[in-house]
């Protein structure tokens, strides 16, 4: 057991150090975390301090150059800096919401498949329920419900709150599959209780699943918090954060274009590295699924074999 | 009025005097010409076009064209004159009897001749406590005889209000108001004819029918207004035939229209957002075309005098000098000047440059700031408390001027936490006694009047109001309620005036309710084809002087 997933680690290590794009998307989410958690050690301006004093009588933003290399905002803040310390924010938020979902979604998801019947039906009738409430709607009423705007901990919780149900209804797949599975019920068959058979036997084969919903559901999450901000009701002033800047600053379009694009650039580069991670982890991990991008590309496909050698030797193992 | 960026921003002066800050009119266009459509971008949705309810600039932009009262200011200017009124009416020396004798032939648009008995009926309706219109109950219409008893439903009419003829109306007040007339020009005292009610129903507001220069012609809710000529307008007739409100239009979307000559007005009846203003003032073609005129307006930081810290008189000197004002008018592109007083510019008896505590050209003192903080107890070993700062989100710009008081006062070691509310929920928290302690607010004027600024704002009676009370800061002087009531009387201008300017004193250098910030500059602009768009002091929005090019 022990050995074969130092091996499996390995092999997949190998399968994803051949994806390159998933490489620099790891590299470009590496160096942003590093900014943002050495974000008040780094010889940066206070994000939140507005240099008045430079703006000109009329108050215009000032234009990227040797004081502000990004420019300046029409409060006279360093962009960059904004820039960095916003990056804590949309990460934590990222993270927090994505892993709150994750937890809520693998356990309803294997609950429901696992025990079925009734339990499923409750289960996953609400799922859809939570699923058909227009997310943007709700969360702008929960969070003025709340009257929480600031809180990153209310605001990573709406969020999860949306999208444990994607978790779960993938999760519940899996599961309804590997219940199927022959040493399943060979565990079930020799008296196997439910938890020892759901935490030793099932949720293993699930790590691959999450690994790979857990990356894109950060992107995700982080996409949706720009979005909250965005409109108003996110990270509250004057704590600066990708998805707010890019709202207060679309009224300069024109005028400072720097004030959209940067921040805008931060969310989209973000979002698609996280994406080219988890595209490269399923491959990685699972290379029945080849990515679209490797299939344009690479154009060969011999994954089918691959994956059925590997499902083999699995199963062999837990069996024996 | 209570201010806010959206709703209530464009009631704008002017008198000229002490402002040389560019046109208050775009190009005359050589001799205007009938005819054509005028296009404004609107972002919202009008709420009512029932002169009884509505109390925004939005609604009141339409209702200025389509109704009107006995009295209107002339012109662009802040002078009252007769309207549906033949001339101004008679005064009894005691000041308390109004005779108003009405135009004969003033027509609504569905013909009928306007008597005396549509006032009594206009004015008694808006009062009704069934109406639930804003007046009711408030202090402009209290002075006004037998209001009382006919909000308490003992008597069916208000007594005060008479008619002695179809041409005639007698209004009697209790005691003297020397703002009466003022408040009788609001548009809550636009004349509507019953039948037309009656007609509607509950729904008058979607279907108004008045005697002003334009008629409604078309509302298409969230997409549509149009108004039309009034072939029948006693008046002057408008050069346009017709003024299409586009609604929901962003005002950037707005804007970028204007600019395709698309649209011809963006959201007149609010202050250009920042960037659009920054951003025009630059383009060769529309950098002209900016009006500017100073708003009526003055912006504070209200503390409450009865929540700690603010109890303490000390504190709220030291705030007095921490603000640095010049910072704020910068985030608003310059548009706005110092003001450490209660009273606006250009209001009668506002005084230039009054600086009663000796403040820098910033705004501030922060050695003595530090030395008040210090004197009310607070040091390194008792730390000041760290304060919610409560302020209107209505867009990027509340955001960053609140954000600016945030770093002035980290100068002085205060730690402020910035809370933005949407507008009703601001009104809600700061209205109430004990529930908030400081707060970012407006006051723009309801007219012309310097008792606007008090009244509603600084008395004692504005104090003892529970909810949605204009005196934030919930103080009370005894001294200054004297004089108040001394001036509402006072027929002498001049003696009136110093009385006023004794308040503001008693307010700005002796007992610190607010921190007083500054007062802004309306601005607005119109397309190349637009002529004679001119920004009023009180109105939001005069549509009579504008005609567009080739009447097209």
């Amino acid at each position: 057991m022990e050995s074969e997933r130092v091996g499996s680690g390995w092999l997949v290590w190998h399968r994803f150090r051949r994806d390159r794009l998933a490489l620099v998307g790891t590299a470009f989410i590496v160096l942003l975390v590093l900014l943002a958690i050495f974000a008040p050690i780094l010889p940066l301006r206070d994000p939140n301090h507005g240099y008045y004093e430079l703006l000109s009588a009329d108050g215009r933003p000032i234009a990227p150059g040797p004081v502000f290399w990004l420019g300046s905002d029409p409060n006279g803040r360093d962009l960059f800096s904004r820039l960095i310390w916003g990056a804590r924010v949309s990460l934590f938020i990222g993270f927090i919401a994505n892993g709150m979902a994750l937890v809520v979604g693998v356990i309803v998801g294997t609950v429901a498949a696992y025990f079925g019947k009734w339990v499923d039906m409750i289960l996953m009738r609400f799922t859809d329920v939570m699923m058909a409430f227009p997310v943007l709607l709700f969360s702008i009423a929960l969070i003025a419900i709340l009257q929480r705007g600031g809180n990153v901990l209310v605001i990573a919780g709406v969020i999860a709150l949306f999208y444990w149900t994607a978790v779960a209804r993938i999760v519940r797949g899996q599961v309804l599959s590997l219940k199927e599975v022959e040493f399943i019920e060979a565990a079930r068959s020799s008296g196997g209780a439910p938890r020892h058979i759901l935490f030793r036997h099932i949720l293993p084969h699930l790590v691959p699943v999450i690994i790979v919903y857990g990356t894109i559901g950060i992107a995700t999450s982080i996409s949706t918090e720009s979005i909250l901000s965005f409109i108003g009701i996110g990270v509250q002033p004057p704590t600066s954060d990708w998805g707010k800047m890019v709202s207060d600053g679309q009224g300069y379009m024109f005028l400072a274009p720097w004030l959209v694009i940067f921040p805008g650039l931060m969310i989209l580069l973000t979002v698609l590295a996280f994406n080219l991670i988890s595209d490269g982890l399923r491959d990685a991990l699972d290379p029945r699924h080849r990515s679209l991008v490797q299939r344009v590309v690479g154009g060969f496909s011999a994954g089918g074999q691959a994956l059925g050698s590997r499902t083999r030797t699995t199963a062999e193992a837990e069996s024996a | 009025m209570k201010y806010h960026g959206r709703v209530v921003a464009a009631l704008a002066a002017g008198v000229m005097l002490m402002y040389a800050c560019g046109n208050t009119t775009t190009d005359t266009g050589g001799q205007p010409v009938s005819g054509g459509t005028l296009n404004i971008a609107m972002k919202d949705d009008f709420k009512t076009l029932d002169p009884a309810v509505a109390y925004d600039t939005d609604s009141w932009s339409v209702e200025r064209a389509i109704y009107n009262g006995l009295l209107d200011y002339v012109g662009f200017t802040t002078q009252l004159g007769p309207d549906i009124a033949e001339s101004m009416p008679t005064i009894s020396p005691d000041g308390k009897t109004y005779t108003f004798k009405l135009k004969h032939g003033v027509k609504f648009s569905n013909g009928r001749e306007v008597t005396a008995d549509d006032f009594k009926y206009s004015f008694e309706r808006m009062l009704n406590p069934k109406t639930q219109g804003p007046m009711t109950g408030g202090p402009f219409w209290g002075s006004v005889s037998g209001t009382a008893d006919f909000y308490s439903g003992k008597a069916t009419g208000i007594s005060g209000i008479k008619v002695v003829d179809p041409y005639t109306l007698e209004i009697d007040l209790d005691s003297p108001n020397q703002s009466f007339l003022n408040v009788l020009a609001m548009p809550f005292g636009f004349v509507i004819p019953k039948e037309a009610v009656a007609a509607a129903g509950s729904d008058y507001a979607h279907h108004p029918v008045g005697t002003g220069p334009f008629v409604l012609d078309k509302w298409t809710p969230g997409q549509l207004l149009v108004l039309k000529k009034n072939p029948s307008y006693f008046g002057k007739a408008a050069y346009l035939n017709e003024v299409d409100f586009q609604i929901g239009v962003d005002e950037q979307v707005g804007f970028l229209r204007m600019q395709q000559g698309q649209a011809d007005l963006v959201q007149p009846d609010v202050n250009m957002p920042s960037a659009q203003y920054i951003q025009l003032s630059a383009d060769p073609t529309f950098k002209s075309r900016i009006v500017k005129t100073p708003n009526v307006d003055i912006w504070y930081l209200g503390m409450n005098v009865n929540m700690k810290p603010f109890d303490n008189k000390l504190v709220r000197q030291a705030f007095n000098m921490v603000v640095n004002k010049a910072n704020q008018i910068k985030v608003l592109n310059g548009r706005g000047v110092i003001n450490n007083g209660i009273q606006a510019p250009p209001m009668p008896g506002f005084v230039p440059n009054y600086n009663p505590l000796g403040l820098d050209a910033n705004g501030q003192n922060i050695t003595m700031a530090k030395s008040l903080l210090t004197q009310a107890g607070y040091g390194p070993g008792h730390p000041f408390p760290a304060q919610d700062l409560v302020y209107p989100k209505t867009n990027a710009d509340s955001d960053n001027l609140a954000a600016a008081i945030q770093q002035d006062f980290q100068a002085v070691g205060i730690t402020i936490n910035l809370k933005g509310l949407s507008f009703p929920a601001f009104l809600d928290v700061t209205g109430k006694p004990n529930t908030t302690a400081l707060s970012y607010d407006g006051w723009i004027q309801d007219f012309p009047d310097p008792s606007d600024f008090i009244d509603p704002i600084l008395t004692c009676t504005a104090a003892n109001v529970t909810a949605n009370g204009g005196n934030v800061s919930f103080y009370c002087n005894k001294q200054l309620d004297t004089i108040d009531n001394q001036a509402r009387g006072d027929t002498n201008s001049a003696d009136r005036l110093k009385l006023y300017q004794q308040i503001q004193d008693i307010v700005a250098s002796q007992d610190f309710p607010w921190v007083p910030m500054y007062s802004t500059l309306e601005t607005s602009v119109s397309a190349t084809r637009v002529h004679g768009y001119q920004l009023h002091p009180v109105w939001p929005l005069v549509l009579t002087s504008i005609w567009v090019s080739g009447g097209k």
